[in-house]
């Protein structure tokens, strides 16, 4: 039971949006789909959720062409950034039409939910605010017990209070209804600790599919004077690196087994969005 | 519970470590329920993937256990589990960086020892 | 397929529409009627109510493919199930047609010189050259049927416009539409100035496809309802054959 994304590329007119993605979302994982503005990640799961469907490569939900299938399409709910609710609809009509296609969407704990946002249901979609827009579509989203549920930059314009509670309300659906959640962002700082798995994305092709545990692992800091950085690093992989002065911090990949530090030399951590940073800057 | 995120220690680590920590101070007492993955998860806004694995190395240990249809509990005789632990670790955790530590400073056996007898007059 | 979701949602927001519209509609109506009452004279209405008819289903038509298509997409319902979906909905022409005769009667029996229904029969039977049958039954029968397969026909074609204009970028839509226009006012010019013999020929043509030949009202009746199928079969193919490459709102063409 998953989606599988085998080499899909998708050009529009002159850009190439996606090139040969292969990527496996399985079932019952919280998802980070991470890649910078224009990536690719909006085309991806628009091409996932059957919303384009002239590519090349094939998309498989739960091993059936996802391309025009209705039973396949009714597992799948994707919340974008593009509004295709009808302006003057009602959230309460949105939720009950959602019901309609959607039999397992739960409209009382979505009322719920308002309420803790303070989302007035009675409002229409496009009379609210950009924030309230995106909350709406997230409760949606979210109460739609979607087995594959996708929520492409579900933050966007929220204060940090709403920000906090759509955190929580995804780990706590997450809990009650296990199923595949991905995160679609450009923002990981504060996503970074609700995934367990996470794909990067950089100009249309998958870099890094990995657990965040294996990432996070995967590399780490060397922090010191500048002359001594470099000779610790000179035989390893260096993705990038930061400079203060005569302080140097320079980015590895690799599991090196460090026995001997150099007095001089610091070994630091790194984090999700550091590795993210340094795999997908300018000219990588 | 406090989590550092920038930290060497991965997450599930520092989790099971501090569920530990209040299972050996008593915040969670012997045959008592604690609380769930989605709970914890939830809480501290971690993934319960990684929640579970915390705790799944305590299980491992002997500390916690799981009751079918009721959630997880603290074993019987787990506070003795954890010091018995705890001893065996206190000369990996804390005399080697000690003296590592001690090395770098230019402080010899003597001096480090009179420090210790120093920081227990102090407890006493 | 659900389809049976996709014809609810369609047929409430149709329906709304419908209501709408058809309060306006009967008030202007109403008015008329009133008007009428006192002046003794047709106000014009009555000349214009099968053309508002016709526009009425049109709209709905164009409307129907593209603004329901991006709630769909957003629901998990397939293009398919979007465009058969309006298919299952045409018979709501029925309705209309059946509405349209009781407006006649209601509101253009009294006091009017000529009435939709005396007009239409008179257009298509008369001058296509047959006579309309005389019971009451009849005339009411073939009126509703042949109506609403007309607003059948013009809503296929609104909605085969909607899908050609949905697949179209501004550009080209400015162009098509200044092409067609030009076109049309061209071939009205020569009428006019012209009168052209070849106009006839094109109308014969036309009253044939559409009315069959043959003496029986009945039978002509059914030559219409079945040209005015294929015709609307036609604009629904076309607009099947674009739907499969349609994307979401414009939103989606960026990365």
């Amino acid at each position: 039971m998953s989606i599988e994304i085998k080499n899909v590329t998708k050009t529009f007119g002159k850009v190439r949006a996606l090139e040969d993605v292969s990527l496996i979302f399985e079932s019952e994982k919280i998802y980070g789909l991470l890649g910078r503005n224009g990536a690719g990640k909006s085309t991806l799961l628009n091409i996932i959720s059957n919303r384009l469907v002239k590519f090349d490569g094939e998309v498989l939900i739960d091993g059936e062409d996802a391309v025009e299938n209705d039973k396949m399409q009714s597992k799948v709910f994707l919340m974008s950034e593009v509004d295709n609710y009808p302006s003057s609809m009602k959230v309460k009509d949105i939720f009950k039409w959602t019901k309609e296609f959607y039999p397992d969407f739960d409209i009382q704990k979505a009322n719920g939910l308002a309420e803790k946002f303070s989302l007035e249901t009675k409002k229409s979609i496009g009379a609210l605010s950009t924030g309230y827009r995106t909350i709406a579509k997230f409760i949606v989203a979210i109460m739609s017990n979607a087995p594959y549920t996708f929520l492409d930059e579900p933050i966007l314009g929220l204060d940090a209070n709403h920000r906090d509670l759509v955190y929580k309300t995804i780990l706590e659906q997450y809990g009650e209804n296990p199923r595949t959640i991905v995160i679609s962002t450009h923002i990981i700082e504060e996503v970074a600790s609700l995934l367990e798995d996470v794909v990067i994305l950089n100009e249309g092709r998958v870099i890094k599919t990995d657990s965040v545990e294996n990432l996070i692992s995967s590399g780490y800091g060397v922090s010191g004077k500048a002359q001594d950085v470099d000779e610790f690093t000179k035989d390893k992989n260096v993705i990038g690196s930061d400079s203060v002065g005569a302080l140097k911090t320079a980015y590895v990949l690799g599991k090196d087994n460090i026995t001997s530090v150099p007095e001089s030399i610091e070994i630091i951590p790194i984090n999700l969005q550091k590795l993210f940073i340094e795999l997908t800057g300018e000219g990588k | 519970m406090q989590f550092d995120f920038n930290s060497q220690t991965p997450i599930y680590l520092q989790i099971a470590r501090q569920l530990e920590d209040a299972v050996f101070t008593g915040i969670y007492p012997e045959e008592t329920q604690i609380p769930s993955t989605t709970e914890l998860s939830v809480s501290l806004q971690i993934n319960p993937a990684t929640v579970l694995k915390g705790m799944n190395i305590l299980v491992d240990e002997g500390v916690i256990y799981k009751k079918r249809g009721l959630g997880m509990f603290v074993t019987e005789g787990a506070v003795e589990i954890i010091k018995n632990k705890r001893q065996t670790g206190f000369f990996e955790n804390y005399i080697a960086p000690l003296i590592a530590e001690a090395n770098k400073l230019g402080l010899s056996e003597k001096e480090v020892i009179a420090l210790i007898e120093r920081g227990e007059k102090n407890e006493h | 397929m659900k389809l049976k979701s996709a014809v609810k949602y369609r047929f409430f927001k149709t329906a709304k529409i419908t209501g709408i519209f058809y309060a306006l509609m009967f008030e202007l109506l109403i008015g008329a009627f009133i008007i009428r009452g006192v002046t003794r004279t047709n106000t014009g209405i009555e000349d214009f109510f099968p053309f508002i008819m016709y526009i009425f289903t049109f709209v709905l038509g164009l409307n129907a493919y593209s603004k329901e298509l991006d709630m769909f997409l957003q629901n998990g319902i397939t293009r398919q199930c979007s465009h058969y979906s309006f298919i299952a909905l045409l018979p709501i022409n029925l309705v209309y047609g059946l509405i349209s005769t009781l407006t006649d009667y209601l509101f253009f029996r009294v006091d009017t010189a000529s009435d939709p229904k005396t007009e239409f029969f008179s257009s298509h039977c008369l001058g296509a050259g047959f006579k309309m049958p005389d019971s009451m039954i009849s005339q009411i029968f073939l009126y509703t049927v042949m109506v609403a397969f007309i607003y059948t026909l013009s809503m296929a074609f609104g909605y085969m416009i909607g899908s050609l204009s949905r697949s179209m970028k501004l550009f080209y839509k400015v162009l098509f539409g200044t092409v067609l226009v030009a076109v049309f006012i061209f071939f009205v010019t020569l009428w006019q100035l012209y009168n052209p013999d070849w106009f006839e020929t094109i109308a014969i043509i036309l009253r044939t496809f559409f009315l069959g030949v043959g003496t029986s009202p009945f039978g002509r009746t059914t030559n219409f309802i079945i040209a005015t199928l294929v015709l609307s079969t036609v604009n629904l193919s076309v607009a099947h054959l674009l739907i499969r490459k349609s994307t979401i709102k414009k939103g989606a063409d960026k990365k």
